[in-house]
């Protein structure tokens, strides 16, 4: 194993280490910003897994509102235990997905854009208006999400919980993005004409991937009502898909699976800790945004990448698999 | 029976009449030159036969198929390759990389396979991988192979759009100028690897500027001008026809 | 239906209609010639409209006056966001380009309300009241805004024939060829950015006497907007006009019957326009290269 590879496994298992020791090295309230941060942070590996094929998508509310409501309204009014929900409310998603999608799909990156916007705020809509799904003030109070006879119901736990579910998110998207379909991915985003040429279903590929994406949205959705056990339709409005661009632009879009992390702990605690008036909160993200957008273009892990890598590798020369 | 025919074929976007009318033949086996001033639409030819552009009217036919109104990634799993004028390439793959890419159709276990990573896609990927490097030594770039597509200069990015279109393993190449912004000494070798790949019996059609290279690899030419076709015929008629002399000529006092 | 409701509906549908014709033109030129898929667009509108209130209340001077200001201070500050922003992510792509705006309009509508506060900040009328014909009785200021965003449609109308005008269609279709011919790219793009936010501070100044500023107007009207864009095809303007006084329609007389659905209504139009006729009512789709 080459010395990179060994500093890169030392440091991530200090990450390792770290993460799980944090629900003794914090307060309950950055607990508790954590835990959203890793819910956040999955829509974001979601919205960056679409970026791939070159398809930026607005409808991540969308999906990840129907594994909540899934999972709420089946835990409800069913009875049923919580992880059997997920796996429902990821095929409701995959399926309802497809229905959509193959209208949009095909027109091309700008049409998808505008559907799932359109998407996004009809189905906030539809949950806020329809009585079933308990209208505008949300779903009633879910029971703890239980294993056998234990039961998540403090914060440190459902971190962990939380930490499970983007473990299983991160590794599939791994393997998917270093297969023989991930590569594929790759050339439809970077030379779609190309691709095409080569003989790539463009289509195909790419309908294959927005759904992957919607099983995982969904699975975030079930996550989130498993912490805040009820669904409001007021979480799932487009402002939400809003902030998820912004944790891949401050990571680094060219980061699948480390920039929408690196993003979402930057974009949700420096503003805490800027020490700013709540009021002032969104504006100084928004500028901070901007600067990034203009001055490292590539996040802060391409900023690393360009500054800081060259001094361990010629990393930056080779192409690689997709590490981070 | 010619391998590719386009009839009265033509195309336009909103007003713009790109090409109209336009009847061409690609024999087997031959190099045929597709030539005319700029904005003549000989790409557009290219992007209708790939079915990039949707024709507006007519028929194309390959290997006795009729082909019009497919998509881009149909035509080509029917044999038909094409490299591009500007430099579409993977610039963040290896060259290598990029080559594999392009045997994206030929080198399939089956999608449930790959998935898995059986050891049967593993052979079937190292096989795909053996041919890869054949074609990268065949156009020399063999000292290349890992080198990243964005870091290459003009000349090997060029070539490597060349090879990622022989990766589909076509029977028909087109290709979109392949020496433009060449030295001289690149022209010459990639001149001569295009005679050797349709002496491994691929048909080629090439558009190109550069009138030394085409008068001397071309079997026959097609003149364009202005969407329509206004010559054809062997080298010798061309280079003497006036009316292709004026449309250059005129062209150029403009 | 009597004929009063009808013609009632058919006035807040026209006029309804009018604002998301003169947002979705701006969007659409923002969107053609500059690849800026302007997040913000609806922004603009709302800070229009504040901006009427703060010079004709605030500072007392006349309607008329009020409206000018906010169509040059809108104007104005998409100049701005283009010279100081927008222009330097252009390099980066589409999606770098698009945040921006996101951002951008996020501190717009938190500035604005830090600024003017959460309640809705009204505008009295010029022209207050109703005039009767016959038994109908037809409301002053909402047929102002009507004419109002007619004449600023057909003033857009003429401005792209001008020799400006015609050179941003130029670089709409191709970016690549306009250059070639000589067009100022700089010129063009920071002209279609006041041209496109313009457009909203206009008619957020229109709208403002008979809904009042509020804070989620913007993104209100930029929803409809979208659908617009969608439904008239994201390349074409005559069908973005068309599909603006169908979408306004459409929700003025949803609304009498399904009260806050009536946003389902059009998207479910939209969805099935979508599939019988993907280039939309009249345009084609963008041809935005490789996507």
């Amino acid at each position: 194993m080459s010395k990179t590879m060994k500093i890169m496994m030392i440091l991530l298992g200090l990450l390792v280490v770290l993460l799980i020791a944090v629900p003794w090295l914090v307060n309950p309230y950055v607990l508790q910003v954590l835990i959203l941060t890793v819910t956040y942070s999955m829509l974001g590996l979601a919205f960056a897994f679409s970026l791939r094929v070159g398809l930026p998508r607005f409808d991540i509310t969308a999906w990840w509102a129907v594994g909540a409501y899934s999972t709420a309204l089946l835990m409800l009014k069913a009875h049923m235990s919580f992880w059997p929900t997920i796996l429902i409310g990821g095929i409701i998603a995959v399926v309802l997905g497809w229905v959509i999608f193959i209208v949009a799909v095909p027109r091309g990156m700008i049409a998808f854009l505008m559907f799932g916007m359109v998407v996004a705020m009809a189905m906030q809509q539809i949950f806020g208006s329809v009585k079933f799904f308990g209208g505008w003030g949300g779903t009633g109070l879910v029971p703890n999400v239980t294993i056998g006879s234990f039961t998540f119901a403090n914060k440190p736990e459902l971190y962990y919980l939380g930490l499970f579910f983007l473990v299983v998110n991160l590794l599939v998207y791994y393997y998917l993005y270093n297969s023989k379909i991930g590569r594929a991915w790759n050339a439809i985003g970077s030379s779609l004409n190309l691709a095409s040429a080569v003989g790539v279903n463009v289509v195909r590929y790419r309908m294959a991937n927005v759904l992957i994406g919607n099983f995982f949205l969904a699975m975030a959705g079930s996550y989130y009502v498993a912490y805040s056990l009820v669904a409001v339709p007021t979480t799932f409005g487009f402002a939400n898909s809003i902030f998820v661009m912004m944790y891949i632009i401050v990571g680094g879009i060219t980061h699948v699976l480390s920039g929408p992390l690196v993003g979402a702990v930057i974009i949700t605690f420096v503003p805490e800790y800027l020490r700013v008036a709540k009021e002032y909160e969104s504006i100084i993200t928004a500028v901070i945004t901007i600067l990034i957008i203009i001055f490292l273009p590539m996040g802060i892990l391409g900023w690393i990448d360009r500054r800081v890598k060259p001094w361990f590798t010629r990393w930056g020369k080779e192409e690689r698999k997709v590490l981070t | 029976m010619a391998l590719l025919e386009l009839k009265d074929i033509s195309k336009n976007f909103g007003k713009l009449q790109a090409v109209s009318d336009l009847d061409f033949d690609v024999n087997k086996g031959e190099i045929h030159s597709l030539i005319g001033p700029n904005g003549a639409g000989k790409t557009t030819v290219f992007n209708l036969i790939t079915g990039t552009y949707p024709v507006t009217n007519g028929r194309i036919s390959f290997s006795g198929d009729d082909i019009t109104g497919l998509q881009p990634h149909q035509t080509a799993q029917k044999g038909i390759g094409r490299s591009f004028q500007g430099t579409f390439l993977f610039m963040q793959q290896s060259v290598l990389n990029n080559l594999m890419i392009g045997f994206h159709m030929s080198c399939r276990a089956g999608a449930l396979k790959e998935f898995l990573h059986t050891r049967s896609a593993k052979k079937v990927d190292e096989e795909c991988r053996q041919k890869a490097l054949e074609i990268i030594e065949f156009m020399g770039l063999g000292t290349l192979k890992n080198e990243m597509a964005g870091n290459l200069p003009h000349g090997h990015q060029r070539a490597l759009g060349v090879s990622i279109a022989l990766a589909c393993s076509p029977t028909l190449l087109m290709l979109d100028e392949p020496v433009t912004g060449m030295n001289p000494t690149e022209t010459v070798e990639m001149v001569e690897r295009i005679r050797r790949i349709r002496d491994r019996g691929i048909t080629i059609i090439l558009i190109e500027h550069t009138m030394r290279v085409v008068m001397d690899v071309s079997d026959r030419i097609t003149v364009l001008s202005y969407g329509r076709k206004i010559a054809e015929g062997l080298p010798e008629e061309i280079r003497n026809n006036q009316e292709v002399i004026e449309a250059y000529l005129g062209r150029e006092e403009k | 239906m009597d004929l009063a409701l009808f013609l009632q509906l058919l006035i807040n549908g026209l006029m309804s209609g009018g604002m998301y014709a003169m947002v979705a033109s701006g969007f659409t030129l923002i969107l053609g010639v500059m690849g800026v898929f302007n997040m913000s667009q609806g922004h603009f509108y709302m800070l229009g409209a504040y901006l009427t209130f703060a010079v004709a209340v605030s500072l007392g001077l006349p309607y008329p006056v009020a409206v000018l200001a906010a169509l040059a201070s809108m104007a104005l500050l998409g100049v701005l966001f283009h010279l100081a922003i927008i222009q330097w992510t252009i390099p980066h792509g589409f999606f770098h380009m698009m945040l921006v705006t996101v951002a951008f309009g996020t501190i717009m509508t938190q500035g604005s309300l830090l600024t003017f506060g959460y309640d809705a900040q009204v505008v009295p009328a010029m022209f207050p009241g109703s005039f009767t014909i016959g038994d109908i009785t037809l409301n002053r200021g909402k047929l102002l805004v009507i004419v109002g965003a007619i004449i600023v449609m057909v003033a857009l109308y003429y401005f792209m024939k001008t020799k400006m005008g015609t050179a941003m269609k130029a670089a709409a279709e191709n970016r690549e060829v306009a250059g070639l011919q000589g067009i100022n790219a700089k010129r063009v793009f920071w002209v279609t950015m006041a041209v496109g936010t313009g457009l909203c501070g206009i008619a957020g100044a229109l709208i403002v006497p008979i809904l009042s500023a509020t804070n989620v107007m913007g993104t209100n009207v930029f929803i409809r907007s979208m659908l617009v864009v969608i439904i008239g095809g994201t390349g074409s303007m005559s069908g973005a006009l068309l599909a603006a006084f169908l979408v306004g329609i459409i929700e003025s007389f949803a609304f009498q019957y399904i009260g806050q659905l009536n946003l389902l209504a059009i998207f479910v139009f939209v969805a099935i326009l979508m599939f019988f006729r993907p280039g939309g009512l009249l345009g084609k789709p963008l041809p935005i290269p490789g996507q």
